[in-house]
């Protein structure tokens, strides 16, 4: 099933996160610069595990490789415009969870076309939009919410506090009333000793 | 299956994202977006910070008594340019406006205009200190950036000011001054700030020469009132063109740089092609004429030379009355003295050049 062979008939089994194996072809597979580092001159014996990614992430990843076989060379990021019928389409079809799936197997595959073209849909995303803006689209928390958030951690931090305060008192008083009987206990046991001794050294 | 990546109002999850695939993103960003997502979190400024591949941008510098900007310029493509105003800090409409925060300065954005965006800052300081943290904030986002022209017209009445600008700027190509009614300014100045091309100072009063250890300009140096130039660094100026008026210089301190230039070997003083040299007080032309001799200078040889020397420009300058030197790696100069108060220098690197119409 796998060899290291370089003909574009060989193909691979990719093992999903879900144990399920599927078929890729070699030359789809070996834009993947991880794989042509990792098994490309060895060859796999067994499916390949990219267990960390599901089936339909790693099939669209995939997809896009399949398709991009017989494109030349990749030479550094296309204009969006310039994107064909196919790869719009491919793109149009996600949702964003899926998107961000294939973003993380292309970036661990290290397919550097399918990466490129995701992350240049990222900046478009952003493209004419004011720093106010950019926070929306990329989720942060606005200065507000970041004020609410430290002022709720504040709070907890202060209520620890006190928990902790009133905890180590009440260790402290346990201590002192756990502490008596104890030294008590070992006065004793010194002053009998003691008297033993004394009694053992008359005799 | 539509698609939710389509819509304009779209939130996507950026700094979730792998970092490889973070650098990939910003690397596709131009910088004006970079500044503007380097201001929505320290997080995300020094993701900017660190990335690899960042576009090559440099700044313009302004001051002057009406404004106080600074444009920051992508240098593979002019037209995209970001415009930071310190001058007005007043706003109407705080709600109307967008606001950012940069270190301690806030402000807010201007509509886009084309790939022109405008920030006005706001922050009620003193307009220096905001400038030189937007400058260094600049220098911290793209280690490659580099100031290329600065104008100072000055508002201050203390030059002292622009400290901390200059402290900022360090470095600058081109460098123009204006000192209107202002004495002593350039003092302020050329010790702070390294020039690397182009020199300009109009209106520039100085009471005392400024000993400096070098000028290092290499193109241009223009000075209409060079009563500032001692001769210390006159001697050590090695610009392709230098215009000197109002100068405070000797016949002595003239010889002495001709001599200089006579005896130099290597790049030392290769890059002088016209230097003039106009005093108000001395008759330099006249003295310079009397002590040509020293230097074996002689008169025109139309073998040896043109007649006509070409500027860069195009234009032409007649050379029939100059008299040569020659240095012993075969760099001949024509010096000329046109007027009692004038003289000028200049370097045949092309002995016969292109002639004048007239000729």
């Amino acid at each position: 099933m796998t060899s290291p062979a370089s003909s574009s008939e060989v193909k691979y089994l990719i093992e999903s996160s879900e144990g399920n194996t599927f078929d890729v072809s070699g030359a789809a597979l070996r834009q993947s610069n991880t794989f042509n580092a990792m098994f490309l001159n060895i060859g796999a014996d067994g499916p390949i595990p990219f267990t960390d990614y599901n089936e339909a992430t790693l099939k669209k990843v995939f997809e896009y490789c399949e398709h991009s076989v017989n494109e030349e060379n990749y030479s550094g990021p296309k204009h969006q415009d310039d994107l064909s019928k196919w790869d719009l389409n491919f793109f149009n079809e996600m949702d964003q969870k899926m998107f961000i799936d294939v973003i993380n197997a292309s970036n661990f595959l290290d397919i550097e076309r399918l990466t490129s073209y995701c992350c240049e849909r990222i900046a478009r995303m952003l493209r004419g939009k004011n720093t106010q803006e950019m926070i929306k689209v990329i989720t942060l928390p606005t200065a507000e919410e970041l004020e609410a958030k430290q002022k709720v951690e504040e709070k907890k931090a202060a209520a620890a506090k006190k928990v902790a305060e009133k905890a180590a008192e009440t260790a402290e008083k346990t201590e002192t009333l756990e502490e008596l009987p104890v030294q008590q206990l070992v006065q004793t046991t010194r002053n009998k000793l003691t008297r033993k001794y004394l009694s053992f050294s008359n005799e | 299956m539509t698609s939710s990546l389509q819509r304009p109002s779209h939130n996507f999850p950026l700094l979730k994202l792998p970092y490889l695939a973070m650098e990939n993103v910003f690397s596709c960003m131009t910088h004006l977006e970079l500044v503007d997502i380097s201001l929505c979190s320290k997080k995300c400024k020094n993701l900017v910070k660190s990335g690899r591949k960042r576009p090559w941008t440099y700044m313009d510098i302004e001051l002057n008594w009406i404004q106080l900007q600074i444009y920051l310029y992508d240098a593979n493509d002019e037209d995209i340019v970001s415009v930071w105003d310190f001058s007005k800090r007043v706003v109407r409409n705080r709600k109307s406006v967008q606001w950012w925060k940069l270190n301690e300065l806030e402000g807010y954005t201007k509509k886009q205009r084309g790939n022109e965006r405008h920030y006005q800052c706001t922050t009620k300081q003193p307009l220096e200190i905001s400038t030189a943290t937007v400058i260094s904030y600049f220098f911290e986002l793209f280690p490659d950036c580099y100031v290329k022209n600065m104008t100072l017209q000055f508002m201050y009445n203390d030059s002292q000011c622009l400290l901390p600008v200059l402290a900022a700027v360090k470095t600058v190509e081109n460098l123009k001054t204006h000192n209107y009614d202002r004495i002593d300014h350039i003092k302020n100045i050329l010790p702070h700030v390294t020039i690397t091309k182009a020199f300009q100072t109009n209106y520039n009063v100085c009471k005392n020469p400024l000993v400096l250890e070098s000028l290092a300009c290499t193109e241009i140096i223009y000075c209409d009132n060079a009563r500032w130039l001692s001769p210390e660094t006159f001697m050590t100026l090695n610009c392709k063109l230098v215009g000197l008026m109002k100068a405070r210089l000797t016949v002595e301190d003239i010889m002495r740089y001709f001599k200089k230039w006579k005896n130099s070997t290597g790049d030392e003083m290769n890059r002088l092609q016209h230097m003039y040299i106009i005093s108000e007080d001395i008759e330099i032309g006249q003295g310079v004429f009397n002590a040509l001799k020293e230097l074996g200078a002689t008169a025109w040889d139309p073998v040896k030379r043109a007649r006509y020397f070409k500027y860069p420009e195009g234009d032409f300058i007649d050379c029939q009355t100059g008299m040569d030197i020659e240095r012993t790696d075969g760099l001949l100069a024509s010096i000329m003295v046109p007027t009692k108060k004038k003289v000028s220098i200049i370097v045949w690197k092309d002995r016969f050049p292109e002639q004048h119409i007239r000729q």
